[in-house]
């Protein structure tokens, strides 16, 4: 089932803490893309995930999480995800499936969902992305800029075709 | 041979804490204590720091409740800038109070549907993996889905009047440095993209959230009223004709009758009627009253203490709702420790009123920001956060730095609270059992939550610690442990 008043198709999501260190990797890929201007692609970003975020996601027909890896393949996975049965213990530390099950709970609804993990090395309390992650953000931002300019949809799957292929 | 029962962390608390529980070979507890074992030590590093930057560098130690570090350290630099409360711009005053009621609704919120709601509505037996939000949601959803819209909403309060939804930045030394567009306060009016998020909606659900809690209480009137119940002293701000005023006020604490025992004191004044005291096994403090010492000097803060200490609630929805759970009591001070969750509705509901009231105020798009006087060396400021007393002090020197900074926070005043409750669960429910179910670890924690412990705050700390349960004998060796991650 699609939402109804959809105003944009595409949000982008990095989540992360900047101030430790490749923890700031999904905010840095939306500070870099979010003058863009793609049509339709709105790019926000937070330090985790809240329960109100499935209000968020209901408004979307594709939601792609950028978040730093500890043990992604460097430079980055690219997964599909989907809603998790399973209930978090802790509330604080909601995931994105988590999120999607929520939402999909309070509002039958599912956005397509996809999570651009970008492999980190350094977590410790700094501002500084380490030389290794800047690396693979760059070649994260690139793949993600490809996705963004070829997303095709799917009239008969009713879902979006990935064009990018990830390393 | 003794047993030591260990709950590590404290699940749905912010930050993490540990409940040590000692049994002797009788089976019964001769021993509880609430550990807090994180130490981040914010009071040391803030010194040497520009006063200026104190109001945006204090919300670091939390991420839960930074607008009342933001709004306690600036109303503490007002001083040092020398403006007061009662001086500062009309507009800089209800801007950071429209923030700060804001902040204590949607923390409210977040506490009631997401943390406390789950035992409420499972019950303390129900399987850990359902006994959060979203098990709220599954078996509840419009309810989920309204507390879901409230924080939302309280968060949104919080962005037009801080700059951000965390770690906001508007509130500075001697004012703020904006205001309120008429057009962004028109949203709370009527939002045509959200047609829910009304201040007026949520006036109607905070009403209807407390009459769903009473008809819960109606029904459970004997573990509600009887669970971790014990007399305590209360402490809170009141405002100086004794009505509630969660943002600014004098210092009140009332005893288990209801007598004053600390009399509507200037919080300026604070170190001359309060003392902290230091335990080897915990990281937080333990503040008590001088004149009473520590075994007789503790007392409550937050949302119970609140509704018992003050004369009257200033708007007429909550103030109808006070006489309701006054009157329970016989207008005596409550002491039931799960009113707490029936204090903090109140409270919600106030907050709602002050925010609708608040935006039709004039004063909220004024162009008079900053006021600043005689410089001076120190400056106390405190606050009514959600979960209770929040006192911020500096001390300046003539180069502007930070010389001495002492916080004390509300969980940090509710610590003996919090031990006094974990010590009633295990001598009411864990001596003598011969099983130890994790229904009654869980109630530990229900006893905990009750007080909406902010344990990042109190020890000033960050960080993750994996889920570990440990049993100790005796002796204090381990015989048995668990951990979850």
């Amino acid at each position: 089932m699609k939402p109804h008043d959809l105003k944009k198709k595409i949000l982008v999501y990095g989540i992360g803490n900047p101030g430790r260190g490749d923890d700031g990797l999904g905010w840095e890929v939306i500070a870099r893309n979010q003058e863009s201007a793609l049509p339709q692609v709105e790019f926000c970003h937070q330090y985790q995930l809240q329960v109100e975020d499935a209000l968020l996601l209901k408004n979307y027909e594709i939601v792609i999480f950028v978040d730093a890896s500890r043990k992604a393949e460097s430079p980055f996975n690219f997964e599909t995800l989907f809603p998790e049965p399973r209930l978090p213990i802790y509330t604080h530390h909601l995931s994105p499936e988590n999120l999607l099950g929520l939402c999909q709970e309070l509002y039958s609804y599912v956005p397509q969902a996809h999570i651009l993990g970008i492999r980190g090395y350094e977590w410790e309390l700094k501002q500084e992305i380490s030389p290794p992650a800047l690396e693979n953000l760059e070649v994260a931002i690139g793949f993600l800029q490809e996705i963004l300019k070829n997303l095709q949809w799917d009239p008969i799957l009713l879902q979006f075709q990935i064009g990018a292929k990830s390393p | 041979m003794g047993k030591k029962i260990t709950i590590e962390p404290v699940t749905r608390v912010e930050g993490h804490g540990k409940v040590t529980i000692h049994l002797n070979d009788q089976g019964k507890v001769e021993e509880s204590r609430l550990h807090i074992v994180e130490f981040r030590g914010f009071e040391r590093f803030v010194q040497g720091r520009p006063y200026w930057e104190v109001p945006v560098l204090v919300q670091r130690l939390c991420g839960i409740c930074p607008v009342s570090h933001h709004l306690a350290a600036a109303k503490a630099i007002d001083l040092i800038v020398g403006t007061t409360p009662e001086t500062i711009p009309p507009t800089a005053e209800k801007m950071r109070r429209l923030m700060h009621y804001g902040q204590v609704f949607q923390s409210h919120a977040l506490h009631f549907f997401y943390l406390a709601s789950p035992d409420l509505l499972f019950g303390t037996d129900a399987p850990v993996e359902s006994r959060n939000i979203v098990g709220v949601a599954l078996k509840h959803r419009d309810l989920a889905r309204k507390g879901i819209l409230m924080r939302k909403f309280g968060q949104e309060i919080i962005l037009a009047t801080a700059g951000k939804k965390i770690h906001g930045i508007s509130a500075v030394p001697g004012g703020i440095h904006k205001n309120l567009p008429i057009d962004e306060r028109n949203r709370f009016l009527h939002n045509p993209d959200e047609p829910e998020l009304t201040i007026k909606a949520m006036i109607d659900w905070s009403q209807e959230i407390l009459e769903f809690y009473k008809d819960y209480h109606r029904k459970n009137q004997n573990w509600i009223d009887s669970f971790a119940t014990f007399p305590s002293n209360f402490l809170s701000l009141v405002r100086k004709d004794g009505a509630m005023d969660l943002y600014h006020g004098v210092l009140r604490a009332i005893d288990t009758h209801g007598n004053k025992i600390l009399p509507d004191i200037d919080y300026q004044e604070y170190l001359n009627y309060f003392q902290e005291e230091v335990k080897s096994w915990s990281f937080m403090k333990f503040p008590f009253l001088k004149s009473l010492g520590p075994e007789q000097g503790w007392y409550r803060v937050g949302p119970l203490a609140r509704v018992n200490t003050c004369d009257f609630i200033p708007t007429p929805l909550a103030q109808k709702e006070l006489d309701v759970f006054r009157s329970y009591t016989y207008r005596a001070p409550n002491g039931m420790s799960m009113h707490s969750h029936h204090a903090r509705l109140i409270e919600m509901l106030h907050c709602a009123e002050m925010m609708d009231r608040l935006l039709m105020d004039p004063d909220l798009q004024g162009t008079e920001f900053i006021k600043k006087g005689t410089r001076q060396e120190e400056g106390v400021g405190v606050i009514e956060a959600p979960r209770g007393t929040l006192l911020h002090h500096y001390r300046v020197a003539p180069d502007d730095q930070v010389t001495k900074c002492n916080l004390i926070v509300s969980t940090t005043h509710n610590n003996t609270a919090m031990n006094r409750a974990v010590r009633w669960v295990a001598d009411h429910q864990i001596s003598g059992k011969t099983e130890i179910t994790e229904g009654l670890l869980n109630q530990v924690e229900i006893a905990i939550r009750a007080y909406d412990p902010c344990l990042s705050c109190a020890t000033h700390a960050l960080g993750q610690m994996p889920l570990e349960v440990i049993l100790f004998n005796a002796s204090g060796e381990i015989i048995d442990e668990a951990s979850r991650s």
